[in-house]
C-alpha cells in the first residue's frame, strides 16, 4: 500500500499547490464613451445539463477569465441558468443572467434574461417573440450556413448575433459566414448587437470569445438595454474586434482585462503532479503472492 | 487458458501482474476471471469501508479530470464540487450493479461484496477519460468525434471484464452472463441517452456534431 499512499500524497500536493496559488483576480471598473465597459460571455453551458461546472465554480472561472458577467444558457431549459442566477445573488462576484439556448434543427437562439422555458418547437420568429414577451433579448447562436431557419423577418427581430465564436478557429470560411450573417442582420436591423461568445461546455475556454458592452452600470437591466441598443463589440480569440466602427475604436483604446493566470508555473505543476498522483492511486497497490495473501 | 498455446505466456503475465505493486483494478482489467476468483475467496475485514473506498476511487478520478478539463487547474474546491456534481455517475453504476447482482441467485459472495467487486471494473473507462481531459487542457477543444470513436475501446474492454464478473462472482453460465450484459448495457445507454436528451435534446446533439464536422443537416 506504500505505493498508493505515495500517490495519494502526490495528489494532495498537486491539489494543495493548485488551491494555494489560485488567486481570483479583482475587477476594477473601466469606463469609455460615458459608459461602463463590461466584459461578458452570453453563451455558457453549466451543470446540471450540458456543461461541466456548477454555478459557483462557473463564477470563479468567470473571474479568472476577466469578465464581469455571463449568461448561463443550457439547451432548451432555463432551470440551470435560473439556479446559477439565484446563486450569484448570494455573494459578490460576476453577475449571472439566466438564459436558454433555444435549440431546434432549424436554428439555435440564445435567450438572455428570461424566467420560463422558450419552446424550440416553433419557427424562429415565434421563439423571438416569446423571448421578448418575457423581457429578454434574442441572439442568433453561431448562425453559420447549416442553420436554415433564419428568414429576413426573424433576423430583423433579433437583438444580437454571434459574430465571434470558437467556430471561427476551425477556419476562415466559418468566420466569413458569421460575419456575412452579422452584415445581413445590420442591413435589416441597424441596432443589431455584435456578440462574442465562448459556447463553453466542458473545456477551459470561458470567454475565449467575448462581448464588450457599453452599459450604464453592472446590472441585468443595463446589460440587456446595451444589447437592445446595439452598444456592443465582439472580440474573438485573437483579440480582433467586430461591431460599429465608433465602438470598436473606443473598445480598442480601453479594452478590459483579459484572462489572467497569476501563477502559470504553479498551475502547470499542480496539474502534472495531480494527474500523476491520481493515476498512481488508480494503478498502484500491493504486491500479491499467487494463491495466498500479501507479500 | 488451459489448452491454448498462449497459456504459458498468459500464466507468466498473470504472475508478473501479481508480483508488481499494482492495484486490484489493474489486475481485474487484465485477468478478470482469475482475479475475480481470487477476490471472491479473500476475506474482507471491513466490507462497508471496502465498498466505500472502491466506489470513491472512480468518483475522485472523474472529479479530478473534470476539474482539469473545464478549468485547466486542480484545486480542492473544484475537485470537491465536481465530485458532488458527478456523483450521479457512481450512483447509476451502483444501481445498475445492484440490479445485476439481484438477478443472480447463485452468486458466490455477499451482496455487498459483489457490489464492491462490481466497482473494481472501472479501469477501462477511467483510463479512457484521460484522453479528453489532457486534450482539453492542451488544446482547449474537446474533439468530440475522436472522443466518441475512441469510446469503443473501453466499451468492449468493460463488457469483457463484466462477462468475467458475471461468470465468476455471480456464478452465471456463459449464456446467462451474455443476457445480463445485454440488459445492463441497454440500461446504461438508456440512462445516458436520457441525460443527453435532458442536456441538449436531439437537435442540440445533432447540431453540435454537425457544426464540429461541418455538415449541413
Amino acid at each position: 500500500m506504500a505505493w498508493r499512499m505515495a500517490a495519494s500524497l502526490l495528489l494532495v500536493l498537486g491539489a494543495g499547490v493548485g488551491t494555494a496559488t489560485d488567486t481570483l483576480p479583482k475587477r476594477s471598473a473601466t469606463y469609455a464613451g460615458g459608459y461602463r465597459l463590461l466584459g461578458a460571455d452570453f453563451h455558457v453551458h453549466g451543470f446540471p445539463g450540458d456543461g461541466g461546472l456548477a454555478a459557483w465554480s462557473m463564477r470563479d472561472e468567470a473571474r479568472r477569465a476577466g469578465i464581469d458577467l455571463f449568461a448561463n444558457t443550457n439547451h432548451n431549459q432555463p432551470l440551470t441558468g435560473l439556479f446559477a442566477q439565484w446563486v450569484s445573488g448570494l455573494s459578490e462576484g460576476p453577475l449571472v443572467i439566466a438564459g436558454e439556448e433555444v435549440t431546434s434543427a432549424e436554428y439555435h437562439l440564445i435567450a438572455v434574461g428570461i424566467h420560463a422555458r422558450v419552446s424550440s418547437d416553433q419557427p424562429a420568429v415565434r421563439a423571438i417573440e416569446a423571448i421578448h414577451a418575457q423581457g429578454g433579448v434574442a441572439i442568433a447562436a453561431h448562425p453559420v450556413s447549416s442553420s436554415r431557419g433564419w428568414t429576413d423577418e426573424a433576423i430583423a427581430m433579433l437583438d444580437g448575433a454571434e459574430v465571434a465564436h470558437p467556430l471561427i478557429e476551425q477556419g476562415e470560411r466559418q468566420r466569413q459566414e458569421l460575419m456575412a450573417f452579422y452584415e445581413r442582420g445590420r442591413r435589416l436591423n441597424p441596432n443589431l448587437a455584435a456578440i462574442g461568445s465562448s459556447d463553453v461546455h466542458t473545456t477551459p475556454t470561458m470567454a475565449r470569445c467575448r462581448t464588450l458592452l457599453f452599459a450604464r452600470d453592472l446590472s441585468a437591466g443595463a446589460v440587456l438595454d446595451a444589447i437592445r441598443e446595439g452598444r456592443t463589440v465582439a472580440m474573438d480569440y485573437q483579440g480582433r474586434l467586430y461591431g460599429p466602427p465608433a465602438l470598436v475604436g473606443l473598445a480598442a483604446q480601453q479594452r478590459p482585462v483579459a484572462r489572467t493566470d497569476a501563477h502559470p508555473g504553479y498551475r502547470r505543476f499542480s496539474l502534472g503532479v495531480g494527474l500523476l498522483g491520481g493515476l498512481g492511486v488508480l494503478l498502484l497497490g500491493r504486491r500479491r503472492e499467487m494463491g495466498s495473501g500479501v507479500i | 487458458m488451459t489448452g491454448s498455446p498462449l497459456a504459458p505466456l498468459g500464466q507468466r503475465l498473470f504472475r508478473s501482474a501479481m508480483a508488481l505493486p499494482l492495484s486490484d483494478e489493474v489486475r481485474v482489467a487484465l485477468f478478470p476471471g482469475r482475479m475475480f476468483a481470487i477476490l471472491c475467496a479473500e476475506p474482507v475485514h471491513w466490507p462497508r469501508r471496502a465498498l466505500a473506498m472502491r466506489a470513491a476511487l472512480p468518483l475522485l478520478w472523474i472529479a479530478l479530470l473534470v476539474s482539469m478539463m473545464v478549468t485547466a487547474r486542480v484545486t480542492l474546491g473544484i475537485v470537491l464540487t465536481a465530485a458532488l456534481c458527478w456523483s450521479f455517475v457512481v450512483l447509476v453504476q451502483a444501481m445498475t450493479g445492484a440490479v445485476l447482482i439481484a438477478s443472480a441467485p447463485g452468486r458466490r459472495v455477499t451482496r455487498r461484496r459483489a457490489l464492491d467487486l462490481w466497482f473494481a471494473a472501472h479501469l477501462p473507462y477511467s483510463l479512457w477519460l484521460i484522453v479528453p481531459a489532457v486534450w482539453c487542457v492542451w488544446t482547449g477543444d474537446l474533439a468530440p468525434g475522436a472522443v466518441v470513436l475512441s469510446a469503443v475501446v473501453p466499451l468492449v474492454w468493460t463488457v469483457w471484464i463484466a462477462s468475467g464478473y458475471c461468470r465468476t462472482v455471480l456464478g452465471t453460465t456463459r449464456a446467462g452472463a451474455s443476457l445480463r450484459l445485454v440488459v445492463h448495457q441497454g440500461c446504461v445507454w438508456a440512462i445516458m441517452i436520457a441525460y443527453l436528451l435532458f442536456a441538449g435534446g436531439l437537435a442540440g446533439v445533432t447540431g453540435y456534431l454537425a457544426r464540429q464536422f461541418g455538415v449541413t443537416l
